[in-house]
């Protein structure tokens, strides 16, 4: 009979294991608690207790002295400690206390309003008292629409509903905006990039209403731990904010592990599969049942750890249960879950990062990640799922062969002390903004003199009065068109013109997959390119570029394509400039883009050989954005040669395109890098990197900031990479000169000087 | 960069998608004293006068028919009779007049900004109209600009106390909540807004023609049932353009078309109503057989099951169509006998749609069944018919595979029953 191991027996074995890179235990910590404070009503107090919660941790009790202050406040909350309370408290104090008194919600999805809402009603329940809270989205049946909007005493909805279905009819929520106390703004680390700026601007105009209807709420945020949480707030909501970031939840001792897989090919550098590798070691905590959870980056990823799992211990009467976790699950099957893993049934789960956000299913005794989480915040999240309350937490971190894995398992020290990122947005976004002064104006007139939460109107307003939007009249800016302008703005989409990729697979059930930008579908949608959705393969049939449209069958082929755009970038105009050494000079400014899609390439899997190609015809598209780029001297490139100087250029902007969005923590697609030999303004060779949103959403500026320091990281990764000539995982590609661009790095930062 | 310069560059990016460059007006600037002068002017062409209140001000603009014109197939003075009928009969019916006059009614009609029910979009034209003597009156109040909102409902709700009676085309979705939305913008300036009541002919309408017809629409209405056309009219879309044009400069000729629009509008409600009254009362008017069982089932949802046979009975002596619309007829005739307990009858039209007419449907099927269950006890009989509507259910095309399941389900848990009992 086998007998099981315990978790400490595993550990002991895992720590001969070759390919740990780095094991780093971080102590548990011990609760610190308060007791209730006196103000807080006993109906409250009574129903917590009830459920278990005899005091608060030190972070709630602080949320609540703050709020309850009427002061604004951003408090950052790991995973699993309490953070609901943080908000629910002052807000379920206030309606208590006067049940006139109302709370708006936003998540930044509908599965996490539900959550809230079933555990806000557990508390009422609890407490036995007559208070309203409900969800708002587009799933509301319409017959309960109008109590919500008269009867709420908390709505709980999602930015998008707040953008289209509130704001626009304000006048149907008077008595939620007359009486609003309190703005709930959780995830608040969700909103960066473009979709941060836009709602940005939608809290500008959340604010507005409230001053018309002459409430004046305070705003409490929480964020999971970021580099900025105060800073990302005040941008958000345009206040001044409490920070509170000192963590009362208690914590288990923990074990970080880092595991990179063997190499298998030594020249390539390619490594043992991370799918494979994981197997492995869930394997060894599920069958001495210890929880587990397993995260892995797509959804086939999921399925197949999962159909692996799930074939353990078979013929065992009380086998493992596995579950998946994905996007898109109801509340009730996320119950379910959670009970499982309380009671035991339920042993593993693997999961996509839909869990990340904020999704409580409660915590295991093992997570192990496929692949780096893309960065430092989410993985953090994601770890935060292991540390259950009786024993040692273990997490694994198995690296892919990406650049970037190898760079982040290689450098412990990077993770481990550097700040998580800086969540960034741009609300004064031209585009963006010209975008909801429409949406503002359209539900309130702007006065002349009036400022859009102090931004400058004017100008603006005349700009669309031009174009027949606004029309003014005794002194006020009227909406004055027959378009209803939030339905045409799309607060999570690149650009406002997307194309919309259809399936036509079932000729009976043609369906939309999803959309891309314009820029990007260039090169992703045209005819005959294979694109990638979810792990399957889609050839693109038809892409109607006039009316948006790219129509999409399933396919099943071992090649796919790659585009080749030809780019033109144009500086407009340069606000910031430096010169960090005689080689280098850095600027941020103004740049038109223009691209033209040419020719593409279809490529096989396995070999990478060329196997056909075609031609595009499309036109050539513009965008104006903001861009960072560095340009080189021409001493710098006579001292390399042509040649080699050109390889290393492109070398480098291949670490770039997977470093730079490490440091801005942006989506990669919303930036893109492009080298040129002779940029057009200056003649140099430049590396230009930029917003891929019209008008920049302050990646590249920041980047600009940043650069030495970034270009230091850059030569880092370069030289901890164990290749020997440049490999995939560090230049891209296995024919470049890894010296050529470790020499040009080194010059560039002024560590020493170049010599030939 | 200046922000004029930077909202050049990006023009393009700004644009919004679909959006098709008109021919436009371009803007002109205007004194307040110019503006003045020609609202004068455009008042004087219209033949309307201007209305102020705290230093905004309105066009308003009054016109009388004599009742004895003829407008349609109806002198509109066949008003008086049509509110005569209702008061003795159909007296539960949503568009009963009953206990009221003539003169009580209010004919209602807006013309908007825009078709989206959102906080941006205005009335700016509110048109009614109303029997008083001899005359058929319409009342038109114009906002000349989006700043005289208050002037605009004041007036109008000074003059306009009660709106119980309100008679109007979509009014319940449309235009009433646009007018609560507008005034909620200047509530604490204008009278408060009286309770609301309304006969909504388009609700009507689509009961009774939504079958046949590709739409709905007033003017449909106008050609096919009341003998109308208009000739020269504005089309209602283009109200909204003509009017930012007029913002732009303001001419009374860019609006005139959309003041005709709207009364005649109002014109085509009242004789409208007197239409339906006559097709809901089956007099003055021969109802096509559709009309006719449009109105009994309309009658048959309303409780109004009697009325609702009386028109089945006259409908099933006439109509010598084809079977299916006889069978339908003869199915809701079982239905409303079996409303009124009246099993017997009930069960004698099931059968002879099932059998005389060999139509048979599941829902027939199902009620003899259930008749035959319930009432007679005679448990084989009932499954024969339980069974027969199992297999019209599994021949059907699905279109509604929850609503197939759930029927299925039932008529299963139904014959399970049936078999249980009959052993």
């Amino acid at each position: 009979m086998k007998v099981r191991k315990t978790m400490a027996d595993i550990l002991s074995v895992l720590k001969q294991d070759e390919n740990i890179a780095y094991w780093k235990t971080i102590p548990g910590q011990a609760a610190r608690s308060v007791a209730f404070p006196e103000t807080m009503d006993h109906r409250l107090v009574n129903a917590l207790t009830r459920r278990g919660i005899p005091s608060l941790y030190t972070h709630q009790a602080q949320a609540f002295h703050i709020a309850e202050q009427q002061k604004d406040l951003v408090a950052v909350t790991p995973t699993a400690s309490g953070k609901t309370l943080c908000y629910n408290l002052p807000v379920l104090q206030t309606v208590l206390k006067d049940s006139s008194k109302r709370a708006l919600y936003l998540f930044p999805t509908k599965a996490l309003a539900q959550d809230q809402k079933s555990e806000m009603n557990d508390i009422i329940d609890e407490m036995g008292v007559s208070l309203n809270s409900y969800t708002y989205d587009g799933d509301t049946p319409g017959n309960i629409r109008q109590k919500i909007r008269q009867a709420g005493h908390i709505v709980i909805t999602n930015p998008d509903m707040l953008h289209s279905a509130i704001l626009p009819h304000h006048t149907k929520w008077v008595s939620l905006f007359e009486n609003l106390k309190y703005i709930v703004i959780d995830e608040l680390h969700t909103y960066r990039g473009v979709f941060g700026s836009h709602v940005a601007n939608v809290i500008r105009r959340l604010k507005r209403i409230c001053q018309y209807y002459g409430s004046n709420p305070t705003f409490i945020c929480t964020s999971a731990t970021i580099a900025n949480p105060k800073e990302h707030a005040e941008r958000l909501t345009g206040r001044k904010m409490t920070l509170i970031d000192d963590n009362g939840a208690p914590s288990v001792k923990k074990h970080f592990i880092f595991y990179n897989p063997p190499v298998v090919n030594q020249q390539m550098n390619i490594r043992r599969s991370a799918s494979l590798e994981v197997r492995t070691l869930a394997k060894e905590f599920l069958e001495n049942e210890i929880q587990t959870i397993v995260f892995a980056r797509s959804r086939t990823r999921v399925e197949i750890l999962l159909s692996y799992l799930q074939t353990l211990n078979k013929g065992r009467k009380d086998r493992a249960t596995i579950r998946a976790y994905r996007g898109g699950y109801l509340p009730s099957e996320r119950r379910e879950i959670e009970k499982g893993l309380r009671s035991g049934d339920i042993q593993g789960v693997v999961s996509t990062n839909a869990l990340e956000l904020g999704v409580d299913i409660g915590q295991l005794q093992v997570c192990i990640m496929t692949g780096y989480p893309g960065s430092v915040s989410s993985t953090w999240q994601q770890a935060g799922r292991a540390g259950r309350r009786e024993d040692e937490a273990v997490i694994l971190l198995v690296a892919t062969s990406s650049p970037l894995d190898q760079y982040i398992i290689q450098h412990p020290d990077y993770f481990f002390d550097r700040n998580p990122e800086e969540a960034r947005i741009n609300p004064d976004n031209l585009i963006i903004l010209v975008d909801h002064i429409k949406c503002a104006a359209y539900e309130l007139p702007f006065k002349e003199e009036a400022t859009f939460d102090g931004i400058e109107v004017e100008e603006i307003c005349r700009f669309l009065s031009d174009e027949d939007v606004l029309h003014l009249q005794a002194g006020k800016w009227f909406w004055m068109n027959d378009g209803f302008p939030a339905t045409n703005i799309s607060l999570r989409s690149a650009t406002q013109d997307n194309v919309v990729i259809i399936d036509q697979t079932q000729v009976a059930n043609v369906k939309v997959l999803g959309e891309m930008d314009r820029f990007s579908a260039m090169t992703l949608l045209h005819e005959e390119a294979i694109y990638m959705h979810q792990g399957e393969q889609y050839q693109v049939e038809t892409l109607d570029w006039e009316e948006k449209k790219a129509f999409v069958r399933q396919v099943d082929v071992n090649y796919y394509t790659d585009a080749n755009l030809a780019v033109q970038l144009d500086v407009l105009e340069a606000d910031k400039s430096a010169v960090d050494s005689e080689m280098m000079e850095r600027a941020y400014g103004d740049v038109s883009v223009r691209a033209k899609a040419t020719l593409f390439k279809k490529i096989r899997f396995e070999t990478h050989d060329n196997v056909g190609w075609g031609p595009i015809h499309l036109p050539e598209e513009e965008m104006h954005t903001s861009a960072a780029w560095m340009s080189f001297s021409e001493s710098f490139v006579n001292q390399l040669g042509a040649t080699k100087f050109e390889e290393a250029l492109l070398g480098i902007s291949q670490i770039l395109r997977h470093a730079a969005p490490l440091f801005v923590m942006c989506d990669p697609v919303d930036l893109a890098v492009v080298p040129m030999i002779k940029a057009p303004h200056n003649e140099k060779p430049t590396i230009f990197l930029y917003d891929k949103y019209p008008g920049g959403i302050g990646l590249s500026e920041k980047l600009y900031e940043r650069m030495p320091f970034l270009l230091k990281e850059v030569l880092k990764m370069v030289e901890r990479c164990q290749c020997e000539s440049g490999c995939p995982s560090c230049i891209g590609t296995d024919s470049g000169d890894k010296k050529g661009i470790q020499k040009l790095l080194r010059a560039l930062i002024g560590e020493n000087t170049y010599v030939s | 960069m200046s922000l004029k310069k930077q909202l050049d560059r990006y023009k393009k990016h700004l644009k919004q998608p679909g959006h098709v460059e008109k021919e436009t007006t371009p803007r002109v600037s205007l004194t307040d004293i110019q503006l003045e002068k020609s609202m004068k002017e455009a008042a004087g062409q219209l033949g309307a006068s201007i209305l102020t209140h705290e230093q905004e001000a309105i066009l308003v603009k009054e016109q009388r028919v004599s009742l004895q014109e003829k407008y349609g197939r109806y002198p509109l003075a066949d008003i008086h009779e049509a509110v005569a009928m209702w008061q003795n009969d159909l007296v539960e019916h949503p568009l009963s007049a009953a206990g009221r006059k003539a003169s009580d009614l209010l004919f209602f009609d807006t013309e908007t900004t825009g078709l989206q029910s959102g906080a941006g979009h205005m009335i700016f034209l509110l048109g009614c109209g109303w029997i008083q003597g001899e005359d058929f009156v319409v009342k038109q109040y114009f906002l000349p600009g989006p700043g005289h909102e208050t002037a605009f409902y004041y007036h109008f709700l000074k003059d306009v106390t009660d709106l119980t009676n309100l008679v109007t085309f979509n009014g319940k979705s449309f235009d009433w909540p646009r007018v609560k939305t507008r005034v909620q913008f200047v509530r604490e300036r204008v009278p408060m807004l009286p309770a609301f009541g309304h006969y909504d002919l388009l609700h009507a309408s689509r009961r009774l023609w939504k079958e046949d017809w590709e739409n709905v629409r007033l003017q449909t209405i106008e050609e096919k049932v009341l003998e109308l056309g208009r000739a020269g009219d504005v089309p209602g879309h283009m109200a909204p353009f003509l009017y930012f044009q007029f913002l732009k400069s303001p001419k009374a000729s860019l609006i005139e078309g959309i003041f005709k629009h709207n009364y005649d509008d109002i014109k085509t409600l009242l004789v409208l109503y007197i239409h339906l009254t006559h097709l809901l009362h089956g007099k003055n008017v021969q109802r096509t057989p559709k009309e006719s069982y449009a109105i009994a089932h309309w009658f048959a949802s309303l409780g109004m099951t009697r009325e609702a046979i009386i028109v089945l009975r006259a409908l099933t002596d006439t109509d010598t169509n084809h079977d299916k619309s006889r069978a339908g007829a003869y199915q809701l005739l079982g239905e409303c006998y079996k409303k009124l307990g009246e099993n017997d009858l009930a069960l004698q039209y099931y059968h002879y749609v099932v059998g005389e007419l060999d139509y048979p449907s599941v829902n027939s099927c199902i009620e003899i069944a259930k008749i035959l269950e319930h009432q007679k006890q005679d448990y084989e009989q009932a499954m024969y018919y339980g069974e027969k509507a199992l297999e019209i259910l599994d021949k059907k095309k699905i279109i509604n595979k929850g609503k197939y399941h759930k029927m299925r389900a039932e008529v299963l848990h139904r014959l399970a029953r049936l078999q249980h009992k009959s052993k």
